[in-house]
């Protein structure tokens, strides 16, 4: 607890909770004054899906992905580089739920091109606030942000506390600008899982990068090294997560035909299978062709426009939710996709492939892009470390 | 010819009705500046050849039933989905307007396929001739001289009420094409 004034431990967090750079003191404060939320840790335990939080690349990216999600966004309240710091110590140490940290462009320069932490030199080129693609309708209020935090567990509950005690530490340095509650993953991170279902109906992320393919990670994922001594190597091993709160036109979705549905997506719903035939996980064959010599998956369906073929061999890592947020003024279900992917540059495995999407997807006019984020994700955190101190130090 | 602002990637040249909506319509505008007598001249000549062409390019193309049955259904989902939320005419909010043509050309395509429908399933029939009934009188009640109010001009409740209409012609007009197919 070195460095660290009573005054502002009690400023910062409030009454009574610990913080630390070690672990075991963080945790002994948590358990003294927050059994519900070490109970939650524990019950995560028992169910054997707390991840370990420390390694080479932050977890919540490749580890099998839970049910349940709290993403938060926050914009930062202080100028002061040193209460960051402290945050960031802080968050590392709370535990309850798999969390984790990332950060935004305008961590380095804000909207009035400030920079508020000495940071400007150590923005990462890739770090660029996503274009306007077309038909988005992106809602200012959901969108960005200076860092943001992943929360994600099998409980629901644990997953909202996890955030609910990130924002009360975070009070003074700061605050919460948006947040997105999802269910049911839509993406499997492991071959072990069972691909679900999004609320279209159809199984979502057959053809995701998954954890059981490092050479896969390491060509789409990781960041490489940038080279000894550059001003953007804290992001070395780390990534970058897009997320995108994509709404999902239910009503008139399901009006539509089957056929035309699976038309638009380029599988069978019951199966996910590709419509040139096999079964789910076998390759989609883009050139087969049917009666009237016309393919069997569509010029403008998702599948074929997202396909790495149609995109210079770029995949990403999926890892989305489900997301009902009630109903809308027309009585409409206020529901969709909350899409998060984890990419080595957005700017080539992202933005070019979300522009072909959004430009001739037949799915596109089923849709509509309301919220938008671009994040740098830190590497994973070493012992007595804490996140992103590679870019603070 | 159709594309809105927001439709275009960073670049891409804005043409079209909704371009001559913009310039029409420029309160919502900004940064904006308007086309001079030559720019406006060139946008509306481009127009007009466009629609020329569409036009010359669809006068051998033939429809399935299933094809036209599908297509009156298209139309009040594209109300559903742009023009009952304010979003097609951004610039004008002349929305109802284009609400008005969608249903209209529902209709056509409608007809084109009730004889048949008759035959299968007259209580379809029926429920659908209703439906569009109860739909008209609806946009009816908000015409203004030749045409309609402003999108802006309507009271939620209104709204409300011409959206669930949509939705109560849109759900049995869905059971369409299936019901000519038998």
């Amino acid at each position: 607890m070195s460095g660290i004034s009573r005054r502002r431990l009690l400023g910062l967090a409030g009454a009574g909770v610990a913080i630390g750079a070690g672990g075991a003191a963080g945790a002994a404060g948590l358990a003294t004054l927050r059994p519900d939320l070490v109970d939650a840790a524990d019950a995560g335990v028992r169910q054997g899906r707390v991840h370990a939080f420390r390694g080479t690349h932050q977890a919540g990216i490749v580890t099998p992905t839970q049910d349940h999600l709290h993403f938060a966004s926050f914009d930062l309240t202080s100028d002061r580089r040193q209460h960051l710091i402290e945050l960031l110590r802080v968050w590392t140490v709370a535990r309850g739920a798999d969390h984790h940290v990332r950060v935004r462009p305008t961590l380095f320069l804000d909207e009035e091109g400030r920079d508020r932490f000495g940071l400007a030199e150590r923005r990462p080129q890739a770090l660029e606030r996503l274009p306007h693609f077309p038909a988005d309708a992106l809602d200012p209020a959901r969108s960005d942000g200076d860092l943001c935090v992943q929360a994600c567990a099998d409980d629901p509950q644990v997953a909202v506390h996890a955030v609910r005690n990130l924002a009360r530490l975070a009070f003074g340095t700061a605050a919460v600008r948006w947040s997105q509650l999802g269910f049911g993953r839509t993406s499997s991170t492991s071959d072990a899982q069972v691909t679900p279902r999004n609320l279209f109906g159809f199984k979502d992320g057959t053809a995701n990068v998954t954890a059981e393919h490092p050479d896969d990670l390491e060509e789409h994922v990781w960041v490489p090294p940038a080279g000894a001594g550059s001003a953007t190597s804290w992001r070395d091993g780390g990534s970058y997560l897009v997320a995108r709160r994509i709404a999902m036109g239910i009503e008139t979705w399901d009006r539509a035909s089957l056929r035309e549905q699976e038309a638009l997506v380029g599988r069978t719903k019951g199966t996910g299978a590709p419509l040139s035939g096999g079964q789910e996980h076998d390759d989609v064959d883009l050139a087969a062709t049917g009666r009237g010599d016309l393919p069997f998956v569509g010029l403008d369906a998702h599948v074929r426009l997202a396909h790495p073929i149609s995109n210079d061999g770029v995949r990403m890592l999926r890892r989305g939710y489900n997301y009902t947020d009630g109903t809308t003024s027309l009585g409409r279900l206020d529901a969709g996709l909350f899409f998060v992917a984890y990419v080595r540059d957005p700017r080539t495995h992202y933005v070019p492939m979300q522009t072909r999407l959004s430009q001739q997807d037949g799915l596109i006019e089923y849709l509509q892009h309301t919220g938008s984020g671009l994040w740098a994700v830190p590497p994973g955190v070493g012992p007595g470390e804490h996140v992103g101190e590679a870019l603070l130090v | 010819m159709d594309a809105r602002e927001a439709d275009l990637v960073e670049g891409e040249a804005f043409t079209g009705w909704h371009r001559i909506e913009k310039d029409l319509w420029t309160e919502r505008a900004v940064d904006y500046v308007p086309l001079d007598g030559a720019g406006r001249t060139e946008v509306a000549d481009l127009l007009l050849a466009d629609t020329t062409e569409l036009y010359d390019r669809t006068r051998d193309m033939t429809f399935t039933v299933d094809q036209v049955a599908n297509g009156s259904e298209g139309l009040p989902d594209e109300v559903a989905t742009g023009k009952v939320t304010g979003e097609e005419e951004f610039w004008s909010h002349t929305d109802l307007w284009d609400f008005q043509a969608n249903v209209d050309g529902a209709e056509v395509a409608f007809a084109g396929v009730e004889p048949l429908l008759r035959t299968t399933d007259a209580v379809l029939a029926d429920e659908l001739d209703g439906r569009f009934a109860d739909l008209q009188v609806l946009l009816d009640a908000q015409r203004s001289g030749d045409g309609f109010v402003l999108y802006t001009d309507l009271e939620p409740d209104e709204l409300r009420a011409l959206s669930d209409a949509v939705n109560a012609l849109s759900e049995p007009l869905s059971r369409l094409t299936a019901a000519v197919l038998v």
